[in-house]
């Protein structure tokens, strides 16, 4: 049997934490869609069920886009059998529109279920956490070691789970459980590793990243699992739409917009990043305080270059104040009292730089200090 | 820097002036008005041009200030000495600047020299205009010290490297105004302004934050309703199945009350259908032919009733036997009766042509007196008209008869004379010719209208016409007697012959007259023959001749002769038609057809009338006889139904009764009674064994249909599903309100969460700006104190020089006085560090005085320049002039002074020096060759 294991898809998430307006509403469509594509992919590949480990949604509250969304896609492939674990994110409110639960969209509670698929023994079992029954499920778990059996968690990974937490999974006491294959959720990243000597645990991590905290590769894992001598093998497949990057660019030594606009483009060349993509650029390294810097005007030098840029200045002010030691000028003098003070060096570069551009008549405003 | 000397060519009230400069101190005392200011302004303008030249009111302009009054070349040339060379500049001033010309040479090789632009001043020393005159030009009323950034970049030797010191005042004003607008103070600025929004949206936020208990709340509700929605479903589904059980049992109940119905309507079909089988004694007929027999029965009704129509009256049978005695030997035809018709409108025709074409006596009179007038041949009418027109004619003729030969007798008479005087006078003039044939002319013409006026018009018209002719002579002679008369002379001595014109006059008469007397002729002889015609015409026609009433004998012959013509016609018309035998012949076919029904009087017939009578017999006959005929079909046709009819009864063994019509309407109606009869018993049975053909009758007949007592009732169940559903409806409808509720708060909750995302951003970018903001104060602050610190490097040696020159000119100490780093002075005063502005007049100009020449040592250390004094001591008392004196003495020393006055206690009465530079105790001013 195939399965589509895939978790924290968060549809209806609003987007707005890097983008607004139109942008947003975009990506909060292509998060949609990208699930839809997934659905597709399931039923071209002959997928037999889609197991959802949690966060379907993104809030309790659901557009009925979204709703009917996941409903058509259940509703319209009556062959393929959709598990689904609500997750922290997740409320009621999907299945509260269903007038009927469909006989092949399979629930769990707060207390293990397990739905039998039918086929080669393959048992799927999962329960929602929660601050009531978070340290009870382990021992509450009770599996037939003959059967293949796929475990469906939503929560944090932990060696030992915390009381205090009712997302976290104790993997050491889902150990020797009889578990062949630990479908999680919750983490937004694909990892996996083995669990004991005999299964394993996976992340498949969400299907589109939202932020630049959910950098590269999405998409969801696909479990082949043969039913007569009970192996697996899963793999992990990159689908999501758009990718996020953080890309550094070393500005080190940089004096001018064009010196570090050279540098960012040498940095993405070598990323070698899809238009499609959403970059984070982060300006790194130490600029002479005279460096005359303008992330704002680089970032219109780079517009169109991807889906969504934005630029993060984290570069360092250097001051070489022995430059100005012997500086009989009133700069000199200025540099020389702000770096007797005791202000903060990075304060003092920001003092100098502001005090600097200020002297030489430029321009300033709010943007530029 | 040291002046040597100017020449005003045209400036203010100078022209033509020079003015040497000595080193030392230049004095200078002249009276108010002399023009001291002038020379010192003149020297600034060589040196920095025009002050206030963009100013709107010309007067305010320091070009039209000193535009000299009389014309000529507005400008002049200074000679000066600067880093060992000597310079001459040379400006001239038009209307504005771009008409100005500089010119700047060295003095030693008169060659154009680049050292300096026509910003001499600044160049030379490194002051705008406005610096020079707050440093090395000391006016009266004008002595404070004000530094300028030039000063002061001045004084910290610091112009030639960076003029950072300079863009102090601009760096500082783009801090502040940097942070001016971006103050959290002030509505204004933009910190404070996104606070305000982030205030906003922090409401706005909070008042987003119950939509998250809404949410919860209407989930709730939803939850119930879904769980009371399912628990209905399960409730209706139960009671679904409870109404299925009980109409199971319903069912059967139905079933076996059904199949006793059917077997309760089979046994009711054959009963009745018996009861209608009874009404047929023998076998039960058929319908078509009963049909058939019906329709006979129904022609029964036909016949009676056709009976009925051709019955006769008792009149008719009356009517009816006369005419078959009068028709007993034959009813005549139509064909007799047309002819008889026609015969006798022919004899109509005939009476009325004969009385048409008889003659009355009268008439026969006549024609018998015109036969005899005329005989067989009477005049036509052509001929009469003829006649008639002819007499017409000759009756013209003869009236103007008379009147033309009286103008034939005239002509003769005239011509007589003329030939007669022609002979005896042919010299005479021919005016008593002319005037006799005028005369003649004139007699005939009214001879003829005298004619005409009595009705005589051709008369007239010949007489006018003849008139025409002696008139026409007459002017001929005229002519005649005056070319006659012309030719006279000649004539006279018989040299000329008589003229072509009177030959031919005379000739021309002659055959006139002789056509005249031959018209005449003419007519007298168509009148006798026309009166001859005529004459014998009327006799022939038996009328005698009257030449008077000729014309009325015609028109009367012409009458008669018409008539005559017609008489004949008639006559013959009478004849030849025979009538009467055509009249004879006609009435005894008429009489004969007449008379073999009708009596008719010979003699007194009206045939018209019994023809009549005879084909309203005829009519009338044929009418009743035939009437008689169909009465008799009719009642053979009805015995022959009713004779059918009785057979068909018997044959079914019923006696047939007196209204076969209506018995027979009797067996149909049982016929389709029995046939209905028999149809619904078919049915029933059909039904019945169609009942019974999908079941097991014996286990149908011994099932109980009794339903268990704990079941409810259909009612019941129906009552409660009622309810159920229009329970679930109105869940239905609440949970649609409730999820279009749940959208709207998500959408409310959505633009929350923006506002909240908004107001994060917005928060974080107040953060952000105000660590800018304190950055740009910092910035400010430290460059501040850097410029202090900067500046307080000079403000030593400043307060030493100041110290030095209060001391001469206050002879005092200075220590109650301070510098800034702004070099503005304070002094000590009751306790408290005071502003100079404070104090008198006198006081200011004297600190003023010597600030401003501490600033001139501060800034030249190595080269001097001029200063320039304008009487600055004008408002110290006594003892400090002295001391003001000895001060311009001592600045002497290093300084080429130039010092105004306009009175001479501030001149000084004795050197200040024994070295004799410096002071001067005479005015020195000088122009075009003389030397004041």
């Amino acid at each position: 049997m195939r399965f589509i294991h895939c978790a924290d898809l968060h549809l209806d998430s609003r987007m707005t934490t890097h983008l607004s307006g139109e942008k947003a509403r975009e990506r909060k469509a292509e998060l949609l869609h990208t699930f839809q594509q997934m659905i597709a992919y399931g039923a071209e590949h002959q997928v037999d069920g889609i197991i959802i480990a949690g966060d379907l949604y993104d809030t309790k509250t659901i557009s009925a886009a979204a709703a009917n969304a996941v409903r058509d896609a259940v509703l319209g492939h009556p062959n393929m059998t959709f598990y689904y674990l609500r997750g922290n994110h997740d409320a009621d409110n999907f299945l509260n529109r269903l007038e009927v639960i469909p006989e092949n969209l399979k629930l769990f509670g707060d207390t293990w279920t397990s739905h039998d698929t039918g086929r080669g023994r393959i048992v799927i079992s999962g329960v929602e956490l929660n601050a009531a029954n978070s340290v009870s499920v382990y021992d509450a778990l009770s599996l037939n070691r003959e059967d293949f059996n796929i475990v469906v968690l939503h929560g944090q990974d932990a060696e030992y789970g915390a009381k205090d937490k009712a997302e976290t999974i104790s993997l050491r006491r889902l150990r020797d459980k009889g578990i062949d294959y630990l479908a999680l959720g919750h983490v937004h990243s694909y990892k996996s590793e083995a669990l004991d000597s005999r299964g394993c645990y996976c992340y498949p991590g969400c299907l589109e990243g939202r932020g630049f905290d959910e950098c590269g590769s999405h998409g969801f894992v696909l479990l082949d699992v043969d039913e007569e001598r009970h192996t697996m093998s899963h793999t992990f497949v990159p689908f999501a739409r758009r990718n996020l990057y953080e890309i550094p660019a070393d500005v080190s030594g940089c004096m001018t917009n064009g010196d570090i606009l050279k540098r960012i483009q040498a940095a993405l060349d070598q990323a070698d990043i899809s238009p499609r993509s959403m970059v984070k650029l982060v300006l790194t390294g130490a600029v002479d305080v005279e460096c005359e810097k303008n992330p704002e005007l680089l970032a219109k030098q780079l517009e169109g270059r991807f889906y969504f840029l934005k630029i993060s200045d984290e570069t360092k002010l250097r001051v070489d104040y022995q430059a100005f030691a012997l500086d009989e000028s009133l700069k000199g003098e200025f540099v020389r009292l702000v770096g007797a003070s005791d202000l903060e060096e990075q304060e003092k570069a920001a003092v100098i730089r502001c005090g600097i551009r200020a002297l030489l008549g430029e321009d300033l405003d709010a943007e530029e200090v | 820097m040291k002046l040597i000397r100017c020449h005003i060519e045209n400036f203010g009230k100078f022209t033509e002036m020079d003015v040497a400069f000595q080193p030392g101190c230049n004095v200078i005392c002249r009276e108010n008005g002399a023009g001291k200011s002038t020379l010192a302004a003149f020297i600034r303008v060589m040196l920095f041009g025009f002050d206030n030249e963009r100013a709107r009111k010309t007067e305010d302009r320091e070009r039209e200030q000193y535009r000299p009054w009389q014309h000529g070349v507005y400008g002049g040339s200074l000679e000066f000495e600067a880093d060992g060379k000597v310079y001459v500049i040379s400006r001239t001033f038009g209307q504005k600047d771009k008409d100005d010309t500089f010119d700047l040479r060295e003095k030693e090789t008169n060659l154009v020299s680049r050292d300096f632009t026509d910003r001499v001043g600044e160049e030379l020393f490194l002051l705008d205009r406005d610096s020079f005159l707050r440093t090395i030009f000391i006016s009266q009323n004008d002595c404070a010290a004000r530094t300028t950034d030039r000063i002061s970049a001045k004084i910290g030797n610091l112009a030639e490297n960076t003029d950072d010191i300079n863009n102090y005042e601009a760096a500082d004003k783009k801090l502040s105004d940097l942070m001016n607008r971006m103050t959290p103070s002030r509505a204004t600025g933009s910190i404070k302004k996104m606070e305000l929004e982030a205030a906003k949206r922090r409401e706005r936020v909070r008042a987003g934050s119950d939509i998250g208990p809404a949410m919860d709340r209407i989930l709730s509700y939803t939850r119930e309703l879904k769980e009371e929605q399912a628990g209905l479903r399960r409730e209706q589904a139960a009671l679904y199945e409870q109404q299925k059980t009980v109409s199971r049992y319903k069912d059967v109940q139905a079933d076996k009350e059904k199949y006793a119905d059917l077997c309760r309507e089979t046994e009711e079909r054959t009963v009745a259908a018996e009861a209608e089988r009874a009404y047929f004694p023998g076998w039960i007929p058929d319908p078509e032919e009963l049909q058939r027999h019906l329709a006979d029965s129904a022609g029964l009704s036909a016949a009676e009733e056709k009976r009925k129509i051709y019955q006769l009256t008792e009149e008719e049978k009356y009517a009816a036997d006369r005419l078959e005695r009068l028709f007993a030997d034959g009813c005549p035809s139509e064909e007799q009766i047309r002819a008889g018709r026609e015969g006798l409108k022919e004899l109509h025709e005939t009476e009325l042509l004969m009385a048409r074409n008889r003659m009355s006596r009268e008439d026969a009179a006549r024609l018998s007196e015109y036969r005899r007038r005329f005989g067989e041949a009477a005049p036509q009418e052509a001929d009469i008209r003829k006649a008639i027109a002819s007499w017409q004619e000759r009756t013209d003729k003869k009236n103007g008869l008379s009147t033309r030969k009286l103008t034939l007798k005239t002509l003769e008479q005239i011509a007589a004379q003329q030939a007669e005087s022609k002979k005896e006078e042919k010299r005479d003039t021919g005016r008593s010719r002319t005037i006799l044939l005028f005369s003649a002319a004139v007699f005939l013409v009214l001879a003829g209208v005298v004619c005409i006026a009595l009705g005589y018009g051709a008369a007239g018209a010949g007489l006018l016409a003849a008139g025409i002719l002696p008139a026409f002579a007459a002017l001929i002679l005229i002519k005649k007697g005056r070319s006659a008369a012309r030719s006279d002379s000649p004539r006279s001595s018989g040299q000329k012959t008589v003229p072509q014109e009177d030959t031919k006059a005379d000739s021309a008469d002659s055959p006139q007259l002789a056509q005249f007397r031959a018209e005449i002729a003419g007519d007298e002889a168509y009148i006798a023959e026309t009166e001859e015609q005529v004459a014998w015409f009327l006799s022939s026609a038996g009328l005698n001749y009257e030449e008077e009433r000729v014309l009325d004998q015609l028109y009367r012959l012409k009458a008669e002769t018409e008539e005559y013509r017609l008489l004949r016609s008639r006559e013959k018309s009478i004849r030849e038609q025979n009538l009467e035998e055509k009249k004879e012949s006609l009435t005894a076919k008429l009489r004969n057809l007449c008379g073999r029904f009708y009596s008719v009087s010979p003699g007194n017939e009206n045939f018209d009338a019994v023809l009549s009578r005879l084909e309203e017999d005829v009519r009338e006959y044929r009418r009743l006889r035939e009437k008689k005929d169909q009465y008799a079909a009719a009642e053979r046709l009805d015995e022959k139904l009713k004779e059918g009819l009785r057979d068909y009864l018997k044959a079914l063994s019923m006696s047939p009764g007196e209204n076969l019509n209506s018995q027979f309407a009797d067996v149909r109606n049982h016929l389709q009674a029995y046939q209905a009869a028999v149809g619904e018993l078919t049915r029933a049975r059909a039904e019945q064994a169609d009942f019974e053909k999908g079941r097991d009758m014996e286990k149908f007949l011994r099932t109980d249909s009794g339903m268990p007592g704990q079941l409810p009732s259909l009612e019941a169940l129906g009552g409660r599903l009622e309810v159920i559903s229009a329970r679930l409806a109105e869940i239905e409808g609440n949970l649609n309100d409730y999820n279009r509720q749940i959208d709207d708060l998500r959408e409310r909750m959505e633009q929350t969460a923006e506002e909240e995302q908004a107001l994060a951003d917005l928060q974080e970018k107040i953060s952000a700006d105000r660590r800018k903001y304190e950055l740009l104060g910092k910035t400010r602050e430290y460059l501040a104190r850097a410029r202090e610190s900067f500046t307080a490097r000079y403000t030593g040696p400043l307060m030493e020089s100041f110290g030095k020159y209060y001391r001469i000119l206050a002879r005092e100490e200075a220590k109650r006085y301070h510098l800034d780093a702004n070099i503005r002075l304070t002094v000590d005063e009751l306790g408290q560090q005071r502003q100079l502005h404070s104090f008198s007049t006198g006081y200011q100009d004297l600190i003023g005085i010597c600030m401003r020449m501490a600033l001139v040592d501060a800034m030249y250390r190595e080269e001097k320049p001029f200063v320039i004094f304008d009487d600055p001591f004008v408002n110290l008392d006594s003892g400090k002039v002295a001391g003001g004196l000895e001060f311009l003495d001592e600045i002497a020393k290093e300084y080429q002074i130039l010092y105004f006055t306009c009175h001479e206690s501030r001149a000084g009465g004795k050197a200040l020096s024994a070295n004799g530079s410096g002071v001067t105790g005479y005015p020195f001013f000088r122009t075009a060759g003389k030397q004041s």
